[in-house]
Formats: C-alpha cells, structure tokens, sequence
C-alpha cells in the first residue's frame, strides 16, 4: 500500500523535473551560411560593418544581401558555405539568417545607449563571438534579467523598470 | 505499528457515524454527478474567460470588480464558520459544541479555497499569481493584498491543521474496523494513534493551543479583507469601521453557514440523536446575537455617512439607498435583519427548520451585502467622468454557480472519508463530560459557609 | 516631492481657457503609445483605453450653461495612491517622478485602477494586439512602446521613452537634461497651446511659472495626492466636478 505511494509519488516528480529540464532548454538556431566571424575580422572589417546599426540604433541588425554583395560578388574562395551566397546574389533572395539573441517583445534594449554611452565591448553581452569560426547555435551569454540588473548595479546604471519595460 | 490489547476488542458503538465511510449509496452519486456537472460548466466558462480574456465578464471602468471580488470576500467570510466558532465553544468548554466542530472546521477548510479561488479567477494574468509571494518573488507589503495573501495562508495552514489533529482518534477508529485498499490511507492519516492516556494528553494540549492561535489568525483575515476596501480613499470604503464590521458579518455569515451544513447532514446520515435542536437552538441564539450586531454596524456606519453629508458619500450612498442598487439594498436588510430577526427572537420558531430558513437567508443577504459595499462605490467615483453601471455577465454567473457546486460536492467527498461528527469527543462527553461539568459547576457555586458567618478561612464574609 | 533633488520633476500646465475640446492631444496619445482600438459597443461599456480623455464639464445653471472642455490624463501624483495598493510593485514612482506601469510584472488584479481617484488606469479586457489590431495599421506603430497583452493595466507615462531618447542625447552631449528637452506627445499635438511641459523644479521654466499663477488649480488636490499635473482657469472651479 505505501509503497504504491511512494512509486506514484516519486513518477510524479520525475515527470514534473523532466519537464522543467526541457522547457529550461534553448532551442539551438541553425544559421543557412557557415559564416566564419574571425576570418571576416582577420580581414579588417569592423562589427558595424555587418551590424549596421550598432552604434547608432537600437538594433545592431543582422546584414543585408547588398553588405554582402559587396564583396562576394564574385567567388573569393573554394569554400561550399560561400557558394550558397553565391547562388543567393545571384537571385537576389535575402539570406535568411536567424536571430540568435532575442529579448521579449516587452524588454527594450538600446546598442546605441550600451556602446556609446556606456562604452561596453561587444564581448561583454555576447562573449567572444569575434574569434567564432562558426555561426554558434546557442547564445553565449544567457541574457536574464538578473544578468542584467547585476551588471547595472555595478555600474552604477539605471535600476529604473520602466528603463527597459515599457 | 501493532495495536495494543485494550484496544483491539470489537468496536460497535456509534455505528451511525461510521456508515458513511463504509456504505455509499445511488443517491450520493446522483447528487455529485448533478453537482459535478454545475462545477464543470463553471470551469468550461473559465476556460473562455482563459481564451478571451476578462472582456467576457460584465466589469468596465470604473466597475473593475464584480461578481469574483464579492464571492471573495463572501466565501473568505463563510470560513469563519468553522475554526473560529469551535475555537469559540471549546475555549468556553460548551459542552454542545462536541457534535458540531467537525462539521464548522470542515467548512472553514474547503471554502477557504474558493476564496483564494476567487481570486485567482478574477486576475488578468493568473498564470503570474505566484508573483505576490513576499520575500521570494515581488511581493509587495504595502499593498493590502499582500497582507490578504499572508493572513489567508496563515488562516489556512492553522485551519487544516486545527482540522486535522482532533481528526487523528477518529481516523484510528476508522482504521480498526475498515477493510480494503483504504486501509492503509486511515493507517497512514492516523499516525499510529493507540489512545494512550500520553497521546491523549499530547492531543490536548496541542488541541488547547491551535484553539488559542487560530481566534486572532481568524479575527484577522477578515480584517484585512476588509483593508483592502478601506485603505483606498474611495467614497464609503475609506472608512475605520470596516475591520470589525467585516469580522462580524464574516461570523454572522459563518454561523448560518454552519447550521445549513448541520441539517444537509443531519437529515441525509440521518444523525437526528446526535445533532439535535438544542443545537440549533443554541447556534440559532448566537445568530440572533450576530443579527442584531449586523444592525448595530450597519446602522453606525450609514448614519455617520448620511450625517457627514458629504458629497462624494453621499452618491453612493443613494445609489445604495435609493438608486440603481435599492433592490440589493433592501434585500440585504431583509435578508440580513428582518428575516433571521423575526424567527430568531421567538423561542417557537428557533426550531430546526426556523433555524434552518433564517440561516439560508442570512447567507443570501451576505452574499447581497458584501455586493453592496463594493460595487455601488465603483459606479461612484470621485470625478463625475466616467459613471457606470454592471451587469454580470453569463460566465461570472457560471463561474459563481460552478465555486459554489465544488464546494457542495468537496464537503460531499469529504463526509465519504471522514466522521462528520467527532465520535471520540462524544464518547469523551459520555464518559468524562459529565463529571466535569459536575465538578466545574460546584466550582462555581460558592462555597459552603459555616452558620456563624465565618468561612472556613476564619474571614469573615461582607458583602457589599 | 520626489526625494531626487537633482532630477528635473517633469510637470504639466494645461490651460482650459484655451482647450478648444479637438481632441488632437487624444489622437496623439492614441498613435504615440500604440494605444488599441475600441468599438462603438466596447467603448459604451466602458472598455476604450484613451491615456487622455477630453471631458466635457457643465459649468452654471440654465439659461447661461457653459459647456468647458478638459483633458483628463494620468495626474503623476507625487503621493500616488495607485502604488502603495500593487501587489507586485508592477506600478510605482520612478526616479524622474513618473507613474509607471510593468506590463510583464502585472497580474492584472486592477485594485490600483479602483485605488485611482481620477480613474486613469485602463485594463486590457482583450487580447487587442492579436485579433482587434487593423493590418494596415500595423506599419504606423511605434517600435518604443510594446503592445499591452491582455490583461494588464496600462496608464499615461508621460511619454517616458521621449524623455529617455532625450536623456541619452543629453548624456552624449554631456550635459544634464533640461526643462526643454522633450514633450509628451500630447503636448506637442495641442493647436492651442493649452498645454505646456517642462520642469516644475526649475525657476525659469514655463511651467513653473504658469504653475505659480492664481488660475492655477490641482485636480482632487485635497485628497493630498500632489498632482504633478495642473490646470489653468479663470474664476472658480466647480466642486462637484472636479475638486
């Protein structure tokens, strides 16, 4: 008799935990290009080249196939991954790329306010994303509200909710 | 966990009081199955409210709390039946109460689920309702709220316990003579309960203490339910008399609570020689004692508002008085005083069924009051723009109807796993009680004075 | 007062002598803060959100009635009694003195809309962004302000994204925020100039003037609420209606 409580009780939990551990989980985001950010940086291009809007906007934004075009035109390399750009330039279909970092609908963040005024590195909200060989399929740095509020404490930055909740 | 010899000879006494447990009858399962059915319309129509959101229901600006807010604060006040009233009886050792606590703490327990349930219903998001949780999520302590989240789960907590502890001999007894799956659920539930006179004193004095705790924890709840309209600067709910107005209507509406429970299950177990009319008679007295302290705060709380005449105060109180809400109004004072007042006062017609007919309209003219004090003041704020007007809407009147069904049907279920009446402590009234009350009334009398005028003392006695 | 004495504390002069009643401040308000739509029935009901509603009010007594229009928006109390009664400090007093509303935070239990003596607080009874939003709309709203879910409250905040462009433009140019560097958009829509922004704080703002002239009169202010919001007007303001 007990025991049947104790099996049923401790299924109960296991199923509970389990789904805890699967809804905590992020879903990997695959990119369509195996874009290689330290070869593009090893050839001299700055962040905001890309992400056009980083230093002056809210959102740094993800490039558009004219940025790309720029260069890619013609095959630089042998690489397959560069090929599939190819065939994208050519017929003038955006690449679809992913978002890899997102925040709520309700949470607004600012590149603008963050690295002019602030002056924080690239690396400090997105870890060292410029050495990545390839596209990474998880965000680098979990981006919790209690990750920002201890960086905003330190220093000295707005505690403010309606901040970034509006 | 072997029971000890005494205990183990056949137990047959009070065989009424077990058959509940042990038999279940076609009646019982067409009452749930009707009961059942009501509470799950009440949830089909939560489920639209879920999908639509709180446009469904009847509310506006300004009538931002309805039907939800009201059950509220109605059913929060039903559960004073319980807890409070036996803490009552057994601190005052009214020997009467020893039929009746288990079917008051029951009460108390059960309903006060629907008040948080009413809650819960009446948010916007009530996937978020952990977020009042002080100390862990946002809780915030100055909202009066707050203080309702605190002092409700307070009540709750004591309340199960204080319901559960005097249950413990009764579970052992039901253990003894029960077979089947269900064995092992009183064997657990019991805690290894022989009766041993070190159990039974432990059992005492824990009972001693809950009875001591849960009065203020009580007194409290509806206090603070009562904060949460008096600490807005709102016209007629700013007001200081609020706390105990709501913690005697909270009583008022609990005793008649009581006493409806009482005869559902007097007549359905038919417990006719263990519950009764000296019972109703008694808890009928207490009603007309809370009637006539009903009047007394309602009156004391609209003269002062009609002779104050201010402005503000006074829109709602036409709205009441003389508005849109006259027929609440006055229903209220028919339900609430005139009714109970009329059967009540005369010995006559305090029977079972006087009792029972006053107490039916005490809980509608609660449910009408606690209606009265927070929608017309709503329909009145203190700009003119907007002025509204409510008219629940179909899921709130299902969404009503469906809590009050659960609660029936939870208090069915319940007297199907445990005795509606203590048996231990009406065993322990044959057995012990009189004696005691023997003793405690030559305690009262005074004491035996020699012929001379001396005391035993050698004092001499003057009186005054 | 807000305890920052540093802060500028942003306040409002609305003269109803000159509110002509055209509802230019509503319109605003309505596109800058993606505000949803109502309909006719919903809006009867007492269920439109309208950050700031022109109020008609009835001034003396027939044959010489006098029809006075008043825009009616957030108050920003100072002492607001809308904070203190949250449950999850979801609406409270920032540091600029502004009434904000959390929107991820609200549990939607509308006790500080019935704490409110100006009922200025909206509920969402729908799900408005998802079912009730028109498609051609969609491109006009303002990627500042997030679009409420249902089942939250929502309430004027003075614009508070304009202030914070303004304040991250005056930290760029290194200097402190004046009195003059951002509106709400109301204000900026008023044809009539019946409204006037700024810093109630500093001495040489317009509105610190204006708030200082005898036509100058607080809503419901015995009610110790310390509107940051006040109205202009000649002679006396009616009791019964307003404060």
């Amino acid at each position: 008799m007990l025991r049947g409580f104790w099996i049923a009780g401790v299924s109960l939990l296991l199923v509970i935990g389990a789904v805890l551990v699967g809804s905590g989980r992020e879903r990997s985001v695959r990119q369509p290009i195996q874009f290689n950010h330290a070869k593009h940086k090893a050839a001299g291009l700055e962040c905001s080249f890309c992400h056009q809007g980083v230093d002056g906007q809210a959102f740094a934004g993800l490039p558009p196939l004219e940025t790309c075009a720029i260069c890619h035109t013609a095959p630089m390399t042998e690489s397959a991954e560069e090929a599939k750009l190819a065939t994208l330039i050519v017929k003038g279909e955006p690449v679809p790329w992913q978002r890899l970092y997102g925040l709520a609908p309700h949470v607004f963040f600012s590149h603008r306010r963050h690295l002019q005024l602030a002056q924080l590195e690239c690396k400090t909200c997105h870890g060292p994303i410029e050495d990545a060989t390839t596209p990474p399929v998880r965000p680098a740095v979990k981006h919790s509200m209690k990750w920002c509020m201890s960086c905003h404490e330190q220093r000295g930055a707005s505690l403010d909710c309606m901040a970034c909740h509006r | 966990m072997r029971r000890p010899a005494a205990d183990a000879s056949p137990d047959t006494g009070d065989a009424i009081l077990f058959r509940p447990i042990v038999t279940t009858g076609p009646s019982f399962y067409l009452g749930a199955t009707a009961l059942l059915a009501v509470a799950l319309w009440g949830l089909y129509a939560y489920t639209r409210q879920l999908r639509y959101g709180l446009g469904v229901t009847g509310l506006n600006r300004p009538v931002y709390w309805g039907f939800y807010i009201t059950n509220f604060v109605f059913f929060v006040g039903i559960s004073h039946a319980g807890t409070l009233i036996s803490a009552i009886l057994r601190l005052s050792k009214a020997e009467w109460r020893r039929p009746i606590t288990r079917m008051a703490e029951t009460i108390t327990v059960l309903v006060l689920f629907f008040g948080l349930g009413s809650i819960l219903m009446d948010l916007g998001r009530p996937e978020r309702f952990y977020f009042v949780i002080p100390f862990f999520w946002y809780g915030h302590l100055t909202s009066p709220l707050i203080w309702d989240v605190l002092s409700i789960g307070t009540y709750l907590t004591a309340s199960t316990i204080y319901l559960y502890v005097p249950l413990i001999p009764d579970l052992a007894l039901v253990r003894d003579r029960i077979t089947g799956w269900r064995k092992g659920f009183y064997r657990v539930l019991s805690l290894g309960w022989t009766g041993s006179p070190k159990q039974h004193r432990a059992l005492e004095i824990a009972i001693g203490i809950l009875a001591v705790l849960v009065i203020p924890i009580a007194v409290s709840v509806h206090t603070v339910v009562s904060w949460v309209f008096a600490m807005t600067i709102q016209p007629m709910w700013h007001s200081t008399i609020f706390g105990p107005y709501f913690v005697v209507g909270a009583i008022f509406s609990g005793i008649a609570a009581l006493i409806i429970a009482m005869a559902i299950v007097r007549r359905v177990y038919h417990l006719e020689a263990y519950i009764k009319p000296v019972h109703f008679n008694y808890l009928g007295t207490l009603l007309l004692v809370m009637t006539l302290l009903w009047l007394y705060f309602t009156f004391a709380e609209y003269l002062t508002t009609y002779y104050g005449h201010e402005p503000k105060e006074m829109a709602v109180f036409w709205a009441k008085v003389n508005g849109p809400y006259r027929t609440v109004f006055w229903a209220m004072v028919l339900c609430d005083f005139i009714v109970p007042f009329v059967i009540l006062a005369n010995r006559k017609t305090r029977t079972v069924t006087g009792t029972v007919i006053a107490s039916i309209s005490v809980s509608i003219g609660m449910w009408l009051e606690r209606f009265t004090i927070i929608i017309p003041t709503l329909i009145n704020p203190r700009l003119d723009w907007p002025r509204g007007l409510y008219h629940p809407s179909w899921v709130e009147v299902s969404i009503t109807a469906g809590f009050f069904a659960a609660f029936a049907l939870l208090y069915m279920v319940f007297t199907k796993f445990f005795p509606m009446v203590s048996i231990w402590e009406v065993r322990e009234g044959r057995e012990r009680g009189i004696q005691d009350v023997q003793e405690r009334l030559r305690g009262y009398l005074p004491d035996e004075v020699p012929a001379g005028g001396v005391s035993p003392a050698g004092e001499i006695h003057v009186i005054r | 007062m807000s305890a920052d004495k540093t802060q500028p504390l942003w306040g409002m002069v609305i003269d109803l002598d000159r509110c002509t009643g055209c509802q230019a401040c509503v319109v605003a308000c309505k596109q800058e803060n993606n505000v949803p739509f109502s309909s006719r029935e919903e809006a009867a009901y007492g269920r439109e959100i309208s950050w700031i509603r022109v109020m008609a009010v009835t001034e003396g007594e027939f044959p010489k009635v006098k029809i006075r229009y008043m825009p009616l928006l957030c108050q920003q109390c100072d002492a607001p009694p809308c904070t203190r009664v949250c449950p999850t400090r979801a609406t409270y007093k920032n540091p600029q003195g502004i009434v904000g509303q959390i929107y991820p935070r609200c549990i939607g239990c509308r006790y500080c809309a019935n704490a409110c003596p100006y009922q200025v607080k909206y509920f969402n009874w729908y799900n408005w962004s998802h079912f009730r939003w028109p498609a051609e709309m969609r491109e006009s709203l303002n990627p500042d302000v997030s679009l409420r879910p249902k089942g939250v409250i929502e309430k004027c905040t003075f614009c508070h994204h304009r202030l914070q462009h303004a304040r991250e433009q005056a930290a760029i140019e290194g200097r402190p925020v004046e009195s003059t560097d951002f509106v709400p958009a109301c204000v900026s829509s008023c044809p009539a100039r019946a409204m006037v922004f700024g810093d109630l704080r500093d001495p040489e703002s317009t509105v610190h003037k204006l708030a200082a002239s005898p036509r100058a009169f607080r809503m419901l202010e015995d009610l110790g609420t310390e509107p940051k919001v006040v109205y202009l007007k000649e002679g006396e303001w009616n009791a019964t209606t307003g404060g």
